[in-house]
Order: structure tokens, then C-alpha cells, then sequence
């Protein structure tokens, strides 16, 4: 196994990728505060309060793999990056840690630190942001059901990031570009309204047409592990496996 | 190094250590470059060495000794000229039939002597 | 170090490369690989690198499965394309970004190729001429010391000077444990280096064997008169320069723009000659060379020592 995953391996690939997109970590952490800043200028202190940030870190997460993974197929680019000594497991490994976990841990320690800093400015404590929320069950009404961490935010927005991190490996065409700008916006309309796991849709339209309570809760249990753990596992497992038989 | 296009390159080898040591460069048990550094000295493969060197070995003109490499032979200026007066003597036929074709007789050539 | 059983290669469903190939390839030498325009070099070399997966039979190269992408296979070559990636990196930084991966990279070695081909170091790639990218990756290529190295047209776009300075670093890089295989049309730039020399055709290989087999069965030089027996005549001062069978035992020297030619012309016989016909299979470079210089005693003795066990 040490052969296959060596953490010395995976933290050069991992200084390469920083080193390489550095320039797009960039520009998103000044999207973020840019609105931030903005919103406090136009809103004062309510402006501030606000920017929560959750829904501009889950969206630019989401967004991340298609703006950096774009060369995945280039005939040389990608031929390079196939023969670099690494193994597939720590490729995609280094992808993984880098979209679903640094990058969003980055972000919301980047965004908390500037609500501290601007609540210091300020001295409205207040405006300090509770990132901690993020990482714990989003809703009560999940009672017994719930599935603690994979019910947090922060989980449901790297599961849905599973998806991005699938499709960069499947379409290469312009089309599916543009594609992927709408379902992006859609999605980011959908966040900053609520919630957008299918579960509630369901869980919804359930109460309402009212089904038998044992067997829609059963049910929408069902579709809850679905969504929440068996679809964004399914899709990294998938992802992963399309890379391992890229040829060029 | 530039080769003639006439001789197979592995002969023009064995001819080039031959001259080296009809011109006493390299002396009697003297060691040899190893195939590869001749190769790259000369830019040309190192099986082309080896042929030449097996060339050279099989007229006696140099010598292997494990763990050492190649040495020149014991008397090896007297085999290295035999060995290139047998290579100048093939090339006579061809040399003699042009004579002839231009006309040339021989009494002509005592003037280069 | 390579071997290659059987194995076939399609582009989609009716493009055929290759048809049941068989070939071994070893260490110690610098293989030519020659052939048309279109009749699959470059897919060979990207079988070999496990860039491309065979549609049947096998590869395996330095006892691995190159599909299967393994940390010790990939690090233990390299594969430098025809189109070479423009980055915006200085070869200091790229040396520093991407040499950790290759176990036996030597710094000195690169920076002696930088200094040989007057590269700066710190000079971005993206900002360099394209003849000094090809030269400065070249220079990342050889320092790698992969025991396998593939060029794909490596003197492409080089000026003259550049070549011989090539002939001369890839000469020094050989050793006996390393095989080069350069795909090449330039092949003036790289006679008397390769050897052997591999023939590729649409489908299947014409050629694959050392200079001195070649000009043991056929003859190169100039006749005076043509005749039907020739397999390949160019017109030239004096008569002909012609490809014919060595019937007089005469070694000669190889051209390779008249062997290549020859060889389009008569495939099928080609195919006869070098392919199909028995051969001793050849062994490493390392072992040829004991065998040969050990005399034929020695070589009985081992034969015998052989049976015995």
C-alpha cells in the first residue's frame, strides 16, 4: 500500500496544483470579498451581516473543478499529466483533497477571518462568522434519522461538488460547457434561495399528497442515504474510474 | 565523426585504430577505450564498436582481458598493416578496371611513386 | 525490456494499427523507428508508454503493464512527444515542480545539457524559440535517466549545431541498462546511432533488426547497370545506387533513406527476410557483447553448462 499512496508524493502534487492554481485561488477569494466589502460600503453593518458566505463558498466549490480541470483532455497537457510518476490513487487523491477538502476549508477560514477582521475594524463582535455550523447537522426536523455530519452543509456541498468532480472526466466538448454555466447558475439560484437536496422535495410533496407516514419515511430515509452518502461516493468511484482509462 | 559512404562504418573503425597505431598513437598492451566511450567519442552506436573491435580482435590486432577491457596486441603494427593492405588490396579490381577504361597504363602511374 | 505478443490496436471500430504484433525490443540499445506518415509510430510509442491501451494481446514493458499506469513503471521512463507543453515555467522551476518524481534525476546531467545547447535556466519556456523548448525538455528528457526513453521526432525544429550536440548527449546518455527508441523521418540526423532499426508499415512491422543483419542479407552501393534483381534503384553519378541481395557476402554501408525505401517497395519480402524467417532472438546489449567477445568456446562451454542443468 505504501507503495501505491506515498504522502510524500501526493504532497508534491498537491505544491504543484497550489503553485498551478494559484491564480484561480486568487480571483475567487476576491470574488468573496469583493461582495463582502461591497456589502458592507452599500449596507453598512446590516450589509455585513448579511453576506453569510455559505452561499458564495458553495458555489464557487461547485465551480472549482470545471475552472481547473478544464485540461484534463488537452492532447499534451493531459498526455503529461498521465505520465508524471504518480499513481492513479494518488492523483485522484490529490484532486479530492484539494477540490472537496482544502479548497472549501480554505475558503470559509478566508471568509471567517475577514468578518473577524471587520468586526474588529468595526468593534460589532456580532459579525464574527460561526463557520462551526457548517460542519453539524443542518436540521432538526431529521430527528432519528439523522446522519450527523453528512447532514451538515459543508458535506452537502461537497457532495454536490462529487458531481463537477465526475463530469470534468466525461465531457471535453464546448457545449457541455455551456451547459455547465447554466446548471451552475441554476444551482446558485437554488442556494440562495434554500435547500437542495431532493430529500426535502420529496419529503414535501409526500406530506402533501398523505402517503402513509411509516412508509414515505421510510422511503425518503432511503433517498436521504442515497443523496446524501451513495450518490457523491458513486460519483467519486466513477470519476475515478474514467480517469484511470483515459488515453491519449 | 564523418564516414565514407563506400565501407561499412565498422571497418572504417577497425581502419581509424589500425592507422593510430601504424602512427604509434597507441602502443603494444595499451588499453583501448571501452565500447561505449569510443562510441560516443565517435557519435556512432555502440554495436558498430563492438563489431569493430571484434574485427580488430579476430585479425589479432587488439586483445580483451577480463575486467580490464581491450588492450593492442603484441606486435600489432605488423597485423594492423597487414590487415589494411588486405582492405587497400580489394579496392585494386575496381581501381584497375577504371584504368582501363580511361586507358591508363600502367608506366603512367610510375610518375606518382 | 519490451515485449509485445499478439497484440492489436484499433482506432474506433474500423481503424486498424496493428494486427497480432510481435516484437521485442532490449536493453542496451537505440532502436530507429521508421515508416510512413500515418502508419502508426507515434500510437506504438504511446503503447509502449501506456498512454493507449491495446484492443488485444499484450505489452509489457520493464516487466510492467503500461495501462495500468504504475508510480514504478512511469517513473522509470519517459515519453517526450512531437508537440512539446509551453509552460510558463523557467527550467529551474520546472526542474524543481517535476524532477522529485523521477527517483534517478541528475541535476548535474540537466544542467550540463542547459549549459551544452546555451539554455538559460531561468528563461521561461513560454518565451523561448520553439527550437530551444525542444532542446530544454530534451535536456529534462535525458537528465530523467529513465532506463526506457522515448522520442517522438526529437530533432525536429533543432538547428545543425544542435543536432550533433544531440547525437553526442544521446551517444553519452546510452548505457547498458537503457533502451532509446527514437521515432524519427530525419534519419540523416541520427545514422550510425540507431541500431536497430525498426520498419513500421500499415499494420505490421517490415524490419526489426541491427545493422550489421541487415547488411549481412542485403548489399548497398553503386552499380554500373541496372538489373531486375535489384529491390531499390536511384539513378547517380556512375550508374546506379542500388539495394540488392548480398550475394557476394560483401558487407556494406547501410543507407538508411535506400533501406527505407527498399523496404516500402517490397514489403511482403521484407516481411520474409527479417521478420518470419527463424532468427536467433538477440538478448541485451550487456549479454550480445560477452557472448561475441568471449569467442565461440566460451560459448560453447556455456551452451554445454546449460544442458547439464
Amino acid at each position: 500500500m505504501n507503495n501505491i499512496i506515498s504522502l510524500r508524493r501526493v504532497g508534491l502534487l498537491l505544491g504543484n496544483e497550489f503553485r498551478k492554481n494559484g491564480k484561480t485561488y486568487i480571483i475567487f477569494i476576491s470574488i468573496l470579498a469583493g461582495m463582502y466589502i461591497l456589502a458592507g460600503i452599500f449596507g453598512g453593518i446590516v450589509g455585513l451581516k448579511s453576506i453569510t458566505g455559505t452561499q458564495y463558498i458553495a458555489a464557487l466549490t461547485v465551480l472549482l473543478p470545471f475552472v481547473i480541470y478544464k485540461d484534463l483532455f488537452h492532447p499534451v497537457k493531459g498526455l503529461n499529466a498521465t505520465l508524471l510518476p504518480a499513481s492513479n490513487e494518488e492523483k485522484y487523491l490529490t484532486a479530492f483533497l484539494q477540490c472537496a477538502v482544502i479548497f472549501p476549508l480554505g475558503m470559509i477560514f478566508g471568509f471567517w477571518l475577514l468578518t473577524l477582521l471587520s468586526a474588529l475594524l468595526t468593534g460589532h463582535n456580532e459579525l464574527i462568522w460561526n463557520a462551526g455550523i457548517l460542519f453539524v447537522d443542518r436540521d432538526n426536523s431529521y430527528g432519528s434519522f439523522s446522519l450527523g455530519f453528512f447532514d451538515s452543509w459543508f458535506w452537502q456541498i461537497v457532495a454536490c461538488q462529487s458531481f463537477s468532480l465526475w463530469a470534468v472526466h466525461f465531457f471535453k466538448t464546448k457545449k457541455f460547457w455551456r451547459a455547465v454555466l447554466t446548471w451552475f447558475s441554476v444551482c446558485f439560484v437554488l442556494l440562495t434561495i434554500g435547500s437542495i437536496t431532493a430529500f426535502r422535495i420529496i419529503m414535501w410533496q409526500n406530506d402533501g399528497m398523505g402517503f402513509d407516514f411509516a412508509g414515505t419515511t421510510r422511503f425518503a430515509h432511503i433517498l436521504h442515504i442515497f443523496f446524501s452518502i451513495l450518490l457523491p461516493i458513486g460519483l467519486w468511484a466513477w470519476g475515478y474510474c474514467k480517469m484511470k482509462k483515459q488515453q491519449f | 565523426m564523418e564516414f565514407k559512404s563506400d565501407k561499412a562504418i565498422y571497418e572504417q573503425i577497425a581502419e581509424y585504430v589500425c592507422e593510430k597505431v601504424l602512427r604509434g598513437e597507441w602502443k603494444d598492451e595499451e588499453r583501448m577505450p571501452s565500447v561505449r566511450e569510443f562510441a560516443v567519442s565517435l557519435t556512432v552506436n555502440p554495436n558498430t564498436v563492438m563489431r569493430a573491435y571484434e574485427h580488430l580482435e579476430r585479425h589479432g590486432i587488439i586483445y580483451s582481458k577480463r575486467g580490464i577491457g581491450f588492450l593492442i596486441s603484441e606486435n600489432s603494427q605488423q597485423k594492423a598493416a597487414g590487415l589494411m593492405r588486405e582492405d587497400f588490396l580489394k579496392s585494386v579490381p575496381a581501381f584497375v578496371s577504371r584504368m582501363k577504361l580511361l586507358g591508363i597504363d600502367f608506366k603512367e602511374l610510375e610518375q606518382y611513386a | 525490456m519490451i515485449t509485445i505478443k499478439n497484440m492489436s490496436f484499433r482506432y474506433g471500430k474500423h481503424r486498424m494499427v496493428f494486427d497480432r504484433l510481435n516484437m521485442e525490443m532490449k536493453a542496451g540499445y537505440i532502436y530507429g523507428l521508421l515508416g510512413e506518415n500515418g502508419v502508426g509510430k507515434t500510437t506504438l510509442l504511446r503503447l509502449l508508454a501506456g498512454l493507449r491501451f491495446p484492443t488485444q494481446g499484450s505489452v509489457e514493458v520493464l516487466g510492467f503493464t503500461p495501462s495500468q499506469r504504475r508510480t514504478e513503471f512511469l517513473s522509470d521512463l519517459y515519453y517526450l512527444p512531437e508537440v512539446i507543453d509551453v509552460v510558463p515555467l523557467s527550467m529551474n522551476e520546472y526542474a524543481k515542480r517535476y524532477a522529485p518524481f523521477y527517483p534517478r534525476f541528475d541535476y548535474e546531467k540537466f544542467n550540463n545539457y542547459l549549459e551544452e545547447w546555451n539554455i538559460d535556466p531561468a528563461q521561461k519556456l513560454s518565451q523561448s524559440s520553439h527550437g530551444q523548448q525542444k532542446k530544454a525538455m530534451m535536456s529534462f528528457a535525458l537528465a530523467c535517466n529513465t532506463r526506457l526513453l522515448l522520442l517522438d521526432e526529437p530533432t525536429n525544429g533543432m538547428d545543425i549545431p544542435s543536432k550533433g550536440i544531440f547525437r553526442r548527449l544521446l551517444a553519452q546518455a546510452s548505457d547498458d541498462d537503457k533502451c532509446f527508441v527514437v521515432s524519427t523521418h530525419q534519419v540523416r540526423d541520427l545514422e550510425n546511432l540507431i541500431d536497430p532499426i525498426l520498419i513500421l508499415e500499415k499494420n505490421q512491422v517490415l524490419l526489426n533488426n541491427t545493422v550489421e543483419e541487415i547488411t549481412k542479407k542485403l548489399w548497398f552501393g553503386v552499380k554500373s547497370e541496372k538489373s531486375d534483381h535489384d529491390l531499390y534503384r536511384e539513378e547517380c553519378i556512375g550508374g546506379y545506387a542500388v539495394v540488392d541481395y548480398n550475394d557476394r557476402h560483401e558487407e556494406s554501408h547501410l543507407n538508411i533513406e535506400m533501406l527505407f525505401n527498399a523496404a516500402i517497395q517490397n514489403k511482403s519480402l521484407f516481411k520474409r527476410m527479417f521478420i518470419e524467417e527463424q532468427r536467433v532472438p538477440h538478448s541485451d546489449f550487456s549479454e550480445e557483447m560477452r557472448q561475441k567477445l568471449s569467442g565461440e568456446d566460451c560459448a560453447n562451454k556455456e551452451r554445454e553448462n546449460g544442458t547439464d542443468e
